[in-house]
């Protein structure tokens, strides 16, 4: 089955262009910071150099396996469902790269477009509307020969649940008033309704709804969060719900049959590229079914009521069907390897980064002395890049360079090069004049004296604006996350949708102790790298 | 011949001129002091001379030669070059400082280490010192430092830009009686800026003055005491003089 397994053309040349640019960007980082900082011409700087190349280099992975790279987007139930198909897959002998928690669904479709991941859980109702924008509803069958035929995609068979709009009443009052459909909301027109304001204002909302099953109520609109302590408390009647909500389960309600079939169908299902082997569709296609509606609000009230991580939830699950062929790995032994593999992606994005900006920053903070004139433009340009949010700036990276690490390095890249540039420019500038008429009365050329006296002199400042854009990096790459480069931000992101804090604190608490760390390995390259008087004279 | 030539020359820094129609020669192998009141031009000479400034009009010749703009360096190379308050670049140790344009121009080690050897001992610095760094110096010590780094490369005209202008008057003196030790033992074509009369007499074998830019008056210690070319030189005389004595 080797040939079935082989990537496509296309994926396989993205594929390598990732890693090119991947390790491009290693090396041409680290050769040109290792060349930059050459300039210093002292023997401790060179051999620093050479370790930071080492470093580079160690982190630099030339040889990625074969592996399936799933996706989900940035909620609890997307990434309980892609953390399904992931442990399916390692369980069945596959490495998996998890890419979860993905800014939202144009993220995704793009990154499975542009082969960055392989697969990840999708509705078809989103499908329909937000990817293709189709005006008619196809079936499903129509919909997955839509998505063959036309964009190289497989929309598998659904997990088994339908994750749409749905009107909920309290479980005994629907039988004690023998509720079951929603036409049955026309026999009761004297029930309150409290609804969702989004729900309550959109075109195919409750306007629509109350036409089509006839319905006269005057909904009250509502925090859809509170909802579900009015109803509880016997406030109002009915309101609208995800017909997954963990809260379903929580708070004991029924959802009536949507008979007329108003809302359209958003059946969950991977969505996967056409590419991945044969062999994987079918391991995920034992999923098919095996999640319906209340499956899909006990894993979502597990991970959001019960505070269980993910893979945790997605565990039990697959134990509890029997899906699993060995139930002996332990999933809280991975929580320590995950966290240290995010930390050392983190680390990965902060150095590659770092040593790209010094390399360009270094380099044009010298040209810019030199001219004068075009200092000016080229601050003011690095300036305005840095006050783009980093968040916007992400964003920004994707539709050139799609999502993951790639993007992120750009973006973290850009951010690092005003305290490089601004520090290397200001402290060229602040050299004793004195000592640059003397240099060039001398008879040294401009080159030796930027060698050997205005680079070493400008060092403890140049060095202090790497040191602060080497802690800003580290803060801003929590943020490569959000764009599916991974790294400690993936708790910070998972903690707040689940509004979790001890999982932000997985990320948040590494986070800071880099930046201290970081912090800590600037201070000893200062004392290492720069004469002790020289520093002092600093301080004054 | 080590000698330097002023044809004409006029330089000017935007509307204010610095030095007007310059005619003047530099004897080689002599100490030619040049004095002023501030503003009178004497630092715009000097630094016509290595070439950090270039002039508006007319000529400036080196060595016989008129320079050539386009290639400084090497012309700098052969005229040592000394300043106020040392100019001794801080990130280098002593021995670093002195040796710089040796280690640039590829000497051999040996020879670097010898000839700045050589140079410490005749300047009466400790050979010990190499490994400070200038600012565990003491100011007439880091002022010898800045006199071997000038001579490292043994120039044939030396440039000294008001150099021993920061020091107290204990340690100038020495400094003097060292300055003029070294030219007894070998002569070089020294221009001396500076703006104390005294050390211009002591030191030198010929005085110019200068006065808004232009010459007053070129001449021995004798001339210019018994015969002052202008009013404004016998004033200048007397006031320099005089304040000495107070």
């Amino acid at each position: 089955m080797w040939f079935s397994s082989k990537p496509s053309l296309r994926a396989k040349r993205s594929n390598l262009l990732v890693l090119c640019l991947e390790v491009g960007d290693c090396f041409v980082a680290s050769l040109l910071a290792t060349t930059s900082l050459w300039l210093f011409g002292q023997s401790r700087i060179k051999w620093g150099c050479s370790c930071l190349l080492l470093v580079t280099l160690l982190f630099t992975n030339p040889l990625h396996s074969q592996t399936i790279k799933i996706g989900s987007k940035n909620f609890p139930e997307s990434n309980i469902l892609a953390e399904i198909m992931a442990q399916l897959l390692e369980d069945r002998g596959f490495s998996v790269e998890r890419r979860f928690g993905l800014g939202g669904t144009i993220i995704c479709y793009q990154g499975l477009a542009n082969a960055e991941i392989d697969v990840y859980p999708e509705y078809s109702g989103t499908i329909e509307q937000a990817i293709l924008k189709l005006k008619e509803s196809p079936t499903y069958s129509e919909l997955q020969k839509l998505l063959r035929e036309n964009h190289s995609l497989e929309l598998l068979d659904s997990f088994g649940f339908n994750n749409t709009y749905a009107f909920a009443v309290r479980a005994e009052f629907a039988k004690s008033e023998n509720l079951k459909n929603m036409s049955d909301l026309r026999s009761h027109p004297d029930l309150r309704f409290g609804l969702s304001q989004e729900f309550l204002e959109r075109g195919d909302g409750w306007r629509p709804l109350a036409k089509t099953y006839g319905l006269t109520a005057d909904p009250l609109g509502m925090e859809h969060a509170l909802s579900y302590a009015a109803l509880e408390q016997n406030k109002i009647d009915v309101m609208d719900v995800y017909s997954t909500d963990a809260e379903i389960q929580k708070y004991d309600l029924f959802c009536l049959e949507d008979d007329k079939n108003f809302f359209p169908a958003y059946l969950a299902a991977p969505l996967i590229r056409n590419d991945v082997s044969i062999e994987v569709k079918s391991i995920l296609n034992e999923l098919t079914g095996m999640i319906d509606n209340k499956e899909m609000q006990k894993l979502n009230a597990s991970v959001a009521l019960d505070r269980k991580s993910f893979a945790e939830a997605a565990r039990s699950f697959l134990v509890s069907k029997n899906l699993l062929k060995d139930i002996s790995t332990n999933v809280s032994e991975r929580k320590w390897q995950t966290l240290a593999q995010r930390t050392l992606t983190h680390l990965k994005l902060v150095i590659i980064a770092l040593l790209a900006a010094m390399a360009v920053a270094i380099p044009l903070g010298i040209i810019i002395y030199r001219l004068p004139k075009i200092s000016k433009p080229v601050i003011y340009f690095t300036g305005l890049l840095q006050t783009i949010p980093s968040i916007a700036l992400l964003a920004f990276m994707i539709a050139p360079f799609g999502i993951g690490t790639v993007s992120a390095l750009i973006a973290l890249f850009l951010y690092a090069l005003l305290p490089i540039l601004r520090s290397t420019f200001a402290a060229l500038n602040t050299i004793d004049p004195v000592l640059k008429k003397v240099s060039v009365g001398m008879g040294l050329t401009t080159w030796q004296r930027l060698r050997h006296i205005e680079i070493p002199l400008a060092a403890p400042n140049m060095l202090a604006g790497i040191r602060t854009a080497a802690v800003i990096s580290v803060g801003t790459a929590t943020l490569a996350a959000f764009i599916g480069a991974g790294g400690l931000g993936q708790y910070i992101f998972t903690g707040v949708t689940l509004n979790d804090p001890v999982i932000i604190m997985w990320g948040a608490i590494p986070a800071a102790l880099l930046a201290i760390l970081v912090e800590l390995i600037f201070e000893v390259l200062e004392r290492w790298l720069i004469p002790k008087h020289l520093l002092q004279k600093q301080v004054q | 011949m080590s000698s330097i030539a002023f044809d004409n020359v006029s330089k000017s820094y935007r509307e204010k001129i610095a030095l007007k129609n310059i005619t003047l020669t530099f004897q080689p192998n002599k100490t030619t002091a040049v004095i002023g009141p501030s503003g009178s031009g004497k630092s715009t000479l000097i630094q016509l001379i290595n070439g950090l400034l270039r002039p508006d009009n007319g000529q400036v010749s080196v060595f016989d030669k008129k320079i050539n703009y386009d290639n400084l360096s090497e012309l700098r190379r052969r005229m040592g070059y000394a300043v106020q308050g040392t100019g001794l670049f801080p990130h280098l140790t002593v021995k670093k400082n002195i040796t710089l344009l040796a280690v640039l121009e590829n000497w051999e080690n040996d020879r670097i280490s010898k000839r700045a050897e050589e140079l410490v001992n005749l300047v009466n610095l400790p050979a010990d010192y190499f490994n400070k760094y200038p600012y565990q110096l003491s100011g007439g010590e880091q002022q010898r430092v800045g006199l071997c780094r000038a001579m490292m490369l043994n120039p044939k005209i030396f440039l000294l830009d008001e150099a021993f202008g920061a020091l107290d008057p204990i340690t100038r003196s020495e400094i003097h009686a060292e300055f003029i030790k070294l030219q007894k033992l070998e002569a070089r074509t020294i221009i001396l800026v500076t703006h104390d009369l005294r050390e211009a007499f002591k030191l030198a074998d010929q005085v110019v003055i200068l006065n808004e830019g232009q010459v007053e008056q070129i001449g021995t210690r004798k001339e210019i005491l018994e015969t002052p070319a202008s009013k404004f030189v016998k004033k200048f005389v007397h006031m320099q003089l005089e304040d000495d004595v107070v």
